[in-house]
């Protein structure tokens, strides 16, 4: 195991790879709350136009940023053999996480979008 | 100190313990008490103040049960029924359950991650006062018979001036005011704390759950808490003779749907940031008490983050009864159902964990198995909820009481008395009874459920909720008086509790350092812990500190003893990065609480409160700045020795796994919190950035909100005013003028910024200058930009929104050059040390948002009439 001051002062060093495995971790679920937004600002829109491509296009952008993120940490993962024992487990968890978060959020926004297909937008 | 000697401490350890207690424990007296900013301290005093409030407020429910145990019953008339129901609600959610998780989180976090206290002590200390105050004002209100009327929550238009005449909704509008105050300084303390003041080696991976929870439920406050300031400080303005505002107005353009959404934005994530603390402390206790680490960390943690998100994507399904489209219902529907997936994960790694775990049945497991038996049955009825069939079937009827009193009390007060059994050696070095503790839990257990089983009966009988009365024919009596029957035991249960504690303080079992065998941080210290915490600062090497080779573990040297000094760590990997001084105790938080609240409780009367209330303010914030400048009766009080009491030496004897080690790493050489480097005040400024822009989010989504409504014309015209204005489209060349303007500043803000990092203090001089005086004339300028929007602030629901949106931005204008115009006369007569260097950077960094959000801001005020 590492010493606790090994890497000392380093931590700020791999801002990128960091950034890389918090985008991973967090991706999925920033991904369905902008999805989520924007998917209910759009229903009146919806109801007016008559169609509901809108709202069909921007959940599959979504999906697929949210499925990304999944990716994304599968990536993380594989690089986890290039560090010192702390900097390993950290990579190791918040890829883990984000393999998670990816599959849970994605999940929620395809259950988010299956009414879509079968309620008019215009009840109320 | 003979007593010591003769107990084997060696002089060199009662040296170093005398010196930190010197360092660290507050001054003596009632101004020693004004001035502390121990977090020990101020998270007590936070845990203490919200228990009271839990009382006050739980005698109000018994008093609802005495009207209520039978029908048609004059106990309590409908006017005092309506204030005790309301004020029973707002206590709960606001003065007690988020009040009381923050102030565990301050008392155990920074015990957790082996530091010595809070990031930003002085903040802290303010957060306490100014929710305090929100205390008495609410309470004192009722008792004055001014008590709030209009339910927890305020519904406009019932709570708006045409049907609640007088100031009662004002004393609450106010009380959020300030108690949101202090829980956004909790979660930006608690997050900076937790991101930069961990023990080396505590790694993200390695953090304990409940300092997970409560990052998750930081970020949900710093989210949540803007859109009910905004909402209340929105409902108070249209309140307000003088102000006149028609945000909730529907007679003149207003919404009152979009208050509901504002309100459930914050309202629903609120129950989140409720239960997912006490799903941290489930975590801890259960871990320790099956002798075993949590089954399914990385899981566990999947779920805190995934309810924190999804909690926020949950608030139409409290609206499912109102005229919103079904496909934007059902939207909420799927998120309601779906959340349930991260709560059942939890359930299930609690369960593994007992299971192949060896459990000991004391009382802080009680509470916890309690808890999963009560809460699996609320999280089964909130599915139900999920439903908009269902919703609208029980919708405002007692089902939903009994739904969200068993979320509620049994989420978040079963394992927090559980909390307080389990964490109460910490607090005074001795274990509560077993005996009444088990009395304790199983009257609760009992008198809860006799309380609110019925009511789901009675729910789908048709209750309604909020009623003062009901007749004899409905057939609702027996089950009413069950249900106060009921409430009388919870009621002894939550007395056996109290005498548990006053009982136990003094005459409890000793408990030494470590009494239940916890693997936490916060069993590395002597129980009670001192005012500085741990000895010598402590490394880790796995999840749970004293169970993961903590003989291999060192410990810290080369920090400060005379002075607070802490040890500051990237946010990943816990690196070794700085040593950091934190602020000693003061007595300008107090000060600045009694000029800032003064002027929102003020205001309740008159909005020229706000401006004198900031005038005083801003004095008292310059003194707080103007190092050594606290008055001297304080540092003369401060400078006292506190007491040696033969109890604290004593508690050296108590050696601890951590502090009978040898072995040590020194990091002296580490340089001071420095320029150029992420530090916690830059973090700091950063979430209070972060809470800024939500709230001009908000702003610009009720924006949309209004326009997404079908006006005949957009912008609505000014009728009521006399020439009516039809056409209220803004003037552009002032506005653009000054937005070139605001744009320009940043480049002197910009040199000013660089030349601190590079220590060009004649450069530093200059820009800033320079950034200061284009400063002054923006705010010259923006007060002739508002006869440019072409109508006043109470002519419509629109004007109000432009106003707002403007006006707030000015309000930052002023605040950031003021700030600006100290630090300049700071530099001009002190010269440029590095902690001033680094304030100017913090300022640059705001003075950049300011601009950056403007721009958008323009856009939605000046050129969004033309376009949308």
């Amino acid at each position: 195991m590492a010493h606790p001051a090994a890497k000392e002062q380093g931590g700020e060093g791999d801002a990128f790879k960091h950034l890389l495995l918090w985008i991973g971790a967090v991706g999925a679920p920033i991904a369905w709350a902008i999805q989520f937004l924007i998917i209910y600002a759009l229903v009146p829109h919806v109801c007016k136009v008559g169609a509901s491509k809108s709202l069909h296009i921007t959940s599959a952008v979504f999906i697929l940023l949210g499925v990304s993120a999944g990716v994304l940490s599968w990536w993380n993962l594989g690089r986890k053999e290039h560090s010192f024992e702390e900097e390993r487990e950290s990579i190791i968890f918040m890829s883990r996480m984000g393999l998670m978060t990816s599959a849970m959020f994605t999940l929620i926004m395809l259950a988010q979008i299956i009414p879509t297909f079968f309620i008019d937008p215009c009840w109320q | 100190m003979a007593n010591a000697e003769a107990q084997g401490i060696p002089a060199d350890v009662l040296e170093l313990h005398k010196t930190l207690e010197r360092t660290w424990t507050r001054g003596p007296g009632v101004l020693g008490w004004l001035c502390s900013t121990n977090h020990k301290d101020i998270g007590t005093r936070y845990v203490v103040t919200a228990f009271i409030s839990f009382a006050l407020a739980g005698i109000l429910a018994a008093l609802m049960r005495i009207q209520l145990s039978r029908p048609e019953n004059n106990f309590l008339n409908p006017d005092l029924y309506n204030q005790i129901f309301t004020t029973h609600g707002t206590a709960m959610m606001f003065l007690f359950a988020v009040p009381v998780m923050e102030g565990m989180a301050i008392y155990l976090i920074p015990q957790m991650l082996g530091t010595r206290t809070v990031a930003f002590p002085r903040m802290n200390t303010y957060g306490y006062f100014t929710y305090l105050l929100g205390v008495i004002l609410l309470f004192s209100a009722l008792l004055m018979n001014v008590g709030a009327d209009a339910g927890w929550f305020a519904y406009t238009p019932l709570s708006g001036p045409q049907f609640s005449p007088g100031k009662r909704v004002d004393v609450w509008s106010q009380m959020i005011t300030l108690t949101e105050i202090a829980a956004l300084i909790g979660a930006v303390e608690i997050l900076v704390t937790v991101f930069k003041q961990r023990a080396p080696g505590m790694s993200m991976n390695r953090l304990p759950v409940y300092v997970w929870a409560m990052v998750v439920v930081s970020f949900m406050i710093i989210f949540a808490m803007p859109s009910i300031m905004l909402a209340s400080g929105m409902l108070a303005m249209d309140r307000l003779s003088h102000v006149n505002t028609h945000f909730f107005n529907a007679a003149e353009g207003g919404d009152n749907l979009l208050y509901q959404h504002l309100f459930w934005f914050f309202g629903h994530p609120e129950v989140y940031i409720i239960f997912i603390p006490a799903t941290g402390f489930v975590s801890e206790i259960v871990s320790t008490f099956a002798r075993r680490r949590i089954f399914g960390y990385t899981a566990v943690i999947l779920s805190l983050v995934a309810t924190g998100f999804i909690g926020f994507g949950l608030w139409v399904h409290h609206m499912f009864a109102t005229p919103i489209p079904d496909l934007g219902q059902s939207f909420f529907t799927a998120s309601s159902m779906l959340i349930a997936i991260p709560s059942g994960i939890q359930i299930f790694c609690w369960i593994a964990t007992l299971w192949t775990g060896r459990p000991q049945l004391r009382a802080p497991l009680l509470f916890v198995l309690g808890f999963i038996a009560i809460f699996v049955m609320g999280g089964l009825t909130g599915v139900m909820l999920a439903s908009v069939g269902i919703d609208l079937q029980t919708h405002d009827t007692y089902f939903v009481v009994a739904h969200f009193h068993y979320v509620l009390i049994g989420g978040a007060v079963f394992p927090l008395i559980g909390a307080i059994y389990y964490w109460f050696p910490k607090w005074t070095g001795r274990l509560m009874s077993e005996r009444l503790g088990r009395w304790n839990f199983w009257l609760f257990f009992i008198g809860f459920n006799l309380t609110f089983f019925p009511m789901h009966i009675l729910g789908l009988r048709g209750m309604p909720r909020r009623v003062y009365t009901y007749m004899a024919e409905t057939g609702w009596g027996n089950l009413n008086l069950l249900a106060s029957i009921g409430a009388a035991v919870i009621a002894v249960s939550v007395v056996l509790f109290v005498i548990n504690v006053f009982l136990s303080r003094r005459n409890g079992e000793l408990a030494g350092a470590n009494p239940w065998g916890g693997g936490g941080l916060e069993w590395g210290s002597p129980s009670p812990t001192p005012s500085y915490g741990f000895l010598h600062l402590p490394t880790v090497r796995g999840r749970y500190a004293l169970w993961d080779d903590p003989t291999n573990a060192s410990l810290i040297k080369g920090l400060s003893i005379k002075k607070r000094e802490v040890l500051t760590v990237s946010l990943l990997d816990a690196a070794p990065q700085h040593k950091f001084e934190l602020a000693g105790d003061s007595l300008w938080p107090f000060l600045l609480t009694i000029t800032g609240s003064g002027s929102f409780i003020g205001c309740i009367f008159t909005p020229w409160a706000i401006p004198i209330g900031a005038f005083f303010s801003w004095i008292v914030f310059a003194a707080w700045f103007w190092r050594g400048s606290e008055p001297k009766f304080v540092t003369e009080q401060a400078a006292k020795t506190p007491d040696e009491d033969k109890s604290r030496i004593d508690l050296l004897h108590q050696r601890t796994a951590l502090q009978s080690l040898n072995k040590f790493l020194n990091f002296g050489h580490l340089p001071q919190d420095t320029l150029g480097h992420r530090s916690p005040i830059w973090w700091g400024n950063l979430f209070l950035l972060v809470i800024e822009t939500t709230m001009f989010g908000i702003l610009i989504a009720s924006y949309l909100y209004y326009r997404n409504i079908d006006f005949v014309q957009w912008p609505p015209p000014s009728v009521n005013r006399f020439p009516p204005i039809y056409n209220p489209i803004p003037d552009l060349d002032l506005p653009i003028a000054n937005l070139a303007l605001l744009l320009v500043s940043v480049i002197p803000m910009a040199i000013t910024d660089w030349a601190c990092l590079k220590r060009k203090i004649t450069t530093v001089k200059v820009a800033f200058t320079w950034s200061i005086l284009l400063g002054i004339a923006i705010i010259v300028l923006r007060f002739y930009e508002f006869p440019c929007l072409k109508f006043r602030w109470d002519d419509n629901a629109y004007a109000s929104t432009i106003w707002l949106i403007v006006g707030m931005h000015l309000t930052h204008l002023i605040v950031s050059t003021c700030e600006n115009l100290l630090l300049a006369t700071w530099l001009f007569t002190k010269g440029l040390d590095d902690k001033h260097a680094r304030d100017i950077r913090v300022c640059a960094v705001y003075w950049y948002w300011i601009a950056g959000i403007w721009i958008l801001l323009f856009g939605l005020v000046y050129i969004g009439p033309r376009v949308l």
